[in-house]
């Protein structure tokens, strides 16, 4: 009997509890925004977003497998720029460049930045790197909302340092050089996480260049998919497998129909999120086709909070969570983080790794549980008809893998939801994308014009992942 | 802009110069000399790093960037543009590219011989 393949299973985990655990951890905020709900009239919590990844005040909150004397990690956040002066912006969780001197005019740490004290503005050649559009402040606030502001919202990781890049104009454009010269920047001095809410069809080389040194540099990129609604190939560097990319999910764990689909990592609320509003700034105003009415997104007496929707805002649920993990352990690795955070994630929709979702929906408290050598991966990336000993069989190509490997079998099923299935084979094991799973004789499928194959992987604590992949026969 | 939250309108006006074309280059040396740009275009003052590698952008217009192709071969690219990840549009309001099908799962056609999968060899 195939057990029912959904999300991971940490039962062992939860029983014994990491080493540490016994420590301090940190005790959920109180923060006004962080526990009330309908501040807008709606029928969720305010940070209904925070709640479904497992950042909640409950006494299984993600937030209490977190040391109180965890490490400040550097975010970097590449976009619009910051508005610090926001209230619930606590300067302490601004990065500050240790080496550098502010207005002094003089490029203290040789750099080639003169006077990057809390970060740069790529378009104004300066470091003052405010937000004249708001995208960016909201982001931060996701990431690293003070908790000190009780009258505020809550951001995921209270250890963040926001190194703040402006590399997006007022209008919400850029150029590949502006980012790649943040990417790199970031890499250099000392980023950890970036946060990229950017992107465009086509990926430059100069861009890819940069995420390759970024990664290199052991840097976890964490990039928002898009909110086009189209698929992802071709779509800059969302999808590529140096990145996590992530989809938007709304109140039912389901997709949200703008979300980009394809080659997308895991998945993370983005719809009507409450975070930070910069000072004089509308983000919604003048987008193309949409009924917008200024102002309609302010909440708060003061109208210092907003509320929006997209895939932008679901990346920085995944870069609080990673930065978070980073300051846990620093001695996490990039990879390590990656594949924590996919490995972990819970599965939504069809069974298994999907184009909508990735690896599922993230859960910050299974990630911040898991070992850091912890990882569960499974994938079919593609078919293809090859000649075997004079037959004809189809070779199947994708990730099959697990630190602690039990099984990876392939199987099949008729139709388009199969309900039953037929073991082909193991599968071979391979951490690379395109690895040969198996190969399946051209025999196996008769009977029927439309199947599914998928890989199943087993981990030796007993947790289980698979990846489906439809295919019709000509 | 317009803010009324302080009570009074607040206008900025700008102006997006992003929509022009642009291209980058990787560089090996030193900075190509600015009367090398191609006709039409010109060389920027600046250049970075990504690691050791070198880059330097270049303003130029759509019609001059044949001309750049040909001076500076592969090392060339366009500098894309790129946009923020706009707000996802209300529930409701969608684009015709949301109407475009979408996947959940990754899906292929294949041929296979008529006698292979009966389980006989194909020949």
């Amino acid at each position: 009997m195939i057990r029912p393949l959904c999300c991971a299973v940490f039962a062992a985990w939860f029983a014994a509890g990491p080493a540490w655990s016994q420590g301090a951890m940190l005790e959920p905020p109180d923060n006004r925004y962080f526990v009330s709900q309908g501040s807008w009239d709606q029928k969720y919590a305010d940070q209904w977003g925070l709640h479904r990844i497992g950042f909640d005040s409950s006494p299984q909150s993600a937030w209490r497998l977190v040391k109180r004397d965890a490490k400040p990690v550097v975010v970097a956040l590449i976009d619009t720029g910051l508005d610090w002066n926001h209230r619930n912006i606590d300067l302490e969780n601004i990065w500050r460049n240790p080496k550098e001197m502010a207005d002094n005019g003089v490029d203290d740490d040789k750099n080639g930045y003169v006077d990057d004290v809390i970060g740069r503005d790529f378009f104004e050649r300066d470091s003052k790197p405010w937000d004249y559009d708001g995208h960016g402040t909201f982001i931060a606030g996701l990431i690293a909302g003070s908790w000190k502001d009780k009258d505020g919202i809550a951001g995921i990781n209270p250890f963040a340092r926001l190194m703040i890049l402006k590399a997006v104009n007022n209008f919400g454009h850029t150029r590949a050089s502006y980012l790649a010269q943040a990417i790199a920047y970031a890499a250099d001095n000392g980023a950890r996480v970036i946060n990229l809410s950017v992107g465009d069809k086509g990926t430059a080389k100069v861009l890819q260049a940069a995420v390759d040194y970024a990664y290199s540099k052991g840097v976890v990129i964490v990039v928002a998919a898009g909110n086009e609604g189209v698929e992802l190939k071709g779509y800059g560097i969302a999808g590529s497998d140096k990145v996590l990319t992530v989809a938007t999910t709304g109140f039912e764990d389901q997709r949200v129909v703008f979300s980009n689909w394809g080659n997308v990592s895991v998945a993370a609320p983005g719809l009507d999120i409450l975070s930070l509003r910069a000072r004089r700034t509308d983000t919604m105003l003048g987008m193309e086709g949409v009924k917008y009415t200024a102002g309609a997104a302010y909440v708060g007496e003061d109208k210092r909070y907003y509320r929006a929707s997209g895939t932008s805002f679901s990346a920085p649920m995944v870069a609080g969570l990673a930065s978070l993990m980073i300051s846990n352990d620093p001695s996490l690795t990039n990879r390590q983080v990656m594949n924590i955070i996919k490995s972990t994630a819970r599965d939504v929709g069809t069974p298994g790794v999907d184009q909508y979702t990735g690896y599922g929906i993230i859960d910050a408290r299974a990630a911040l549980k898991a070992p850091k050598d912890y990882f569960l991966l499974a994938g079919i990336n593609r078919v293809e008809v090859v000649q075997k000993g004079g037959n004809q069989t189809v070779r199947v190509r994708g990730t099959a893998d697990a630190n602690a490997l039990k099984s990876a079998r392939l199987e099949i099923g008729q139709g388009d939801a199969p309900t039953s299935w037929t073991p082909v084979g193991a599968a071979q094991k391979g951490a690379g994308p395109d690895t040969v799973l198996g190969d399946i004789p051209a025999a196996a499928f008769k009977g029927a014009t439309k199947w599914e194959i998928r890989v199943v992987v087993t981990h030796n604590n007993g947790s289980v992942r698979e990846a489906r992949y439809k295919l019709s026969l000509g | 802009v317009i803010d009324t939250a302080v009570g009074r309108p607040n206008y900025r006006v700008e102006f997006n110069a992003l929509k022009s074309s642009g291209g980058v280059a990787e560089i090996t040396g030193r900075k190509p000399p600015a009367e090398k740009a191609p006709a039409g275009g010109n060389i920027a003052s600046d250049v970075f790093n990504i690691g050791n590698r070198i880059f330097t952008p270049y303003a130029s217009r759509e019609d001059v960037e044949a001309s750049y192709r040909s001076t500076f071969g592969d090392k060339y690219q366009v500098d894309t543009c790129e946009t923020k990840k706009l707000p996802g549009l209300s529930l409701g309001i969608e684009p015709s590219s949301f109407n475009e099908p979408s996947h959940e799962l990754s899906q292929a056609t294949i041929k296979l011989g008529r006698t292979a999968r009966s389980g006989r060899a194909s020949r």
